[in-house]
């Protein structure tokens, strides 16, 4: 459980990339964010280790890539 | 014949009458421009209508047919293009306050195609804000056709809506979560996303890179078809364009689909569903049985976190895109829009990252699937035309998307064809979706439903 999201924590990670955003506008969003956060959680954890990252349609690997999980 | 029939003929018969001196491109520029002129108060489909350019460019198209200068089907036929399309010395605004005064110089690589074609430019179509799931007010909602309370469908609804009220006979969309399959569905009108790279993007203001597509809203396939062929093609100042082939898109249209595999998604036929989608859509696919084809249930182990995904993948590219004018015009665009750009400032890289290995193995999925089946169907929303469009990251937002946006995030095309009608009597869409570069096989299936349907479409 990744947790809520405050306005107080928005805002800092609003500045961890290069925004300022006022607490005021942070207030907005962070009960959007803890909704985004939530929904984050179905891409967490090992699942999808060893899959290399999409590159375009053109570029599938093959099924048996050496990168993917040994089951 | 009269204005109204006039302005609802296919692209082929119209072309005929041309040729044969029965219609001319200025009366069928004129019967749009009055058909928009008529309608537009109560759809607001366009943000700018070109009447005076678009009969310049109608009389030249019919002087060169007099001459035998003939450039092929869209010769001289009425077209639309949604507002973020640049077009040269005509306004873009990309539905925004950011961009209301933006006078391009250059045209975007498909408007250049289109006019190259001889299409006669109508106008410019509304769209949600920069294509982002949100209305801003200075625009306005587009309202759907089939009932003016409801909307046309995001964010290429004046493509849409326009298309399906006889205001032009075709207009291009974006596509990013489902951008053009979702107004056609909602309007009824047929929607085509390519292939990721078919058709290129410069000159289309961006809203995710590696998910944005441009295609055709049309109201027959015959008439997607063509225009694709028209745009298609690979673009070397586009780096995401592909250097593939262009095949003739009309050549296997009437070509019997007796033999080949239809694919039905299992998880998008299920709980979500509003009522009637599921027996509209079942009817369809027995249509197609009927037509000859083998239907098979497909199961895509990783489909269920596709809604997450898409949010991952947009989000965070839409705010790098806006990051300039998120800082200093934050204030100019609509309330939601900017809510979201905030948001997308806060999502995180391993979430991003995570998302594009998602992708991999949805592609492989996919992949996998079309070596049992030749296409794959689906009602395009699980629902009709809503009162107005949701926002993107909300659960109704991605819900809306659940269908078409999974053909994004692998870059694979589908088209949306209109199968009927719901409870509330408004339109529904059934997808077919390919393999990479199938635009053909998913035309040919969307023409054999077609011209078994019973779909007769807006008459207004």
């Amino acid at each position: 459980m990744r947790g809520s999201v405050t306005p107080e924590l928005a805002q800092v990670m609003a500045r961890l990339a290069g925004f300022e955003f006022t607490l005021e506008r942070c207030a907005k969003i962070a009960p959007g964010v803890t909704w985004l956060m939530t929904q984050a959680e179905q891409l967490d954890g090992p699942w999808l280790m060893g899959e290399e990252p999409f590159t375009g349609w053109h570029n599938p690997l093959p099924l048996s890539h050496p990168s993917k999980p040994i089951s | 014949m009269t204005d109204a029939e006039l302005c609802f003929l296919d692209i082929a018969t119209l072309g005929k009458l041309y040729r044969q001196r029965a219609v001319s491109p200025v009366e069928a520029t004129r019967a749009a421009l009055n058909r928009i002129h008529e309608l537009d108060g109560k759809l607001n489909a366009f943000i700018t209508v070109l009447d005076e350019p678009a009969m310049e460019q109608a009389r030249q198209a019919e002087a060169e047919l007099r001459r035998g200068e003939d450039r092929g089907p869209l010769h001289g036929v009425p077209i639309s293009l949604k507002d973020l399309f640049d077009t040269a010395g005509i306004r873009t605004t990309c539905a925004s306050r950011i961009r209301r005064d933006f006078v391009p110089e250059q045209s975007a690589a498909v408007a250049v195609r289109l006019e190259e074609a001889g299409a006669v430019l109508l106008g410019k179509c509304n769209l949600l804000e920069f294509a982002y799931g949100i209305v801003h007010p200075d625009y306005g909602q587009c309202n759907n056709p089939w009932d003016v309370t409801r909307t046309s469908g995001g964010s290429s609804s004046g493509s849409a809506a326009s298309v399906a009220a006889g205001m032009g006979w075709a207009s291009l969309g974006t596509d990013t979560g489902g951008s053009i399959r979702i107004p056609a569905s909602y309007c009824g009108v047929v929607g085509l996303k390519p292939t990721y790279g078919r058709v290129s993007k410069r000159g289309a203001f961006p809203l995710s890179w590696s998910l944005d597509h441009v295609g055709p809203i049309t109201r027959t396939v015959e008439d997607a078809a063509i225009v694709l062929q028209a745009i298609a093609g690979y673009d070397p100042l586009d780096p995401s364009s592909a250097n593939e082939p262009v095949p003739d898109y009309r050549a296997m249209l009437n070509e019997a689909v007796s033999g080949l595999r239809l694919g039905v998604l299992e998880q998008h036929s299920g709980d979500d569903l509003h009522p009637g989608v599921a027996d509209v859509t079942r009817a369809a696919i027995a249509e197609l049985e009927k037509a000859g084809m083998h239907v098979q249930p497909v199961h895509l182990p990783s489909l269920a976190q596709a809604d997450a995904a898409l949010l991952f993948a947009v989000m965070p590219e839409a705010t790098v895109i806006h990051q300039e004018w998120l800082r200093t015009r934050p204030e100019d665009y609509a309330e939601a829009t900017r809510e979201q750009l905030e948001q997308g400032a806060l999502i995180p890289a391993v979430d991003y990252v995570r998302v594009q290995q998602y992708r991999r193995r949805l592609l492989n999925e996919f992949l996998e699937a079309f070596r049992e089946v030749d296409v794959l169907v689906n009602p395009t929303v699980a629902w009709e035309a809503l009162a107005e469009d949701p926002t993107v990251a909300a659960g109704q937002g991605a819900a809306e998307a659940r269908r078409t946006g999974p053909h994004d995030l692998v870059g694979l095309p589908a088209i949306s064809v209109p199968c009927g009608l719901g409870k509330d009597s408004l339109p529904l869409g059934l997808q077919i979706a390919g393999p990479p570069m199938s635009e053909a096989l998913i035309l040919q299936v969307a023409r054999a439903y077609e011209k078994r349907s019973d779909w007769k479409g807006l008459i207004l």
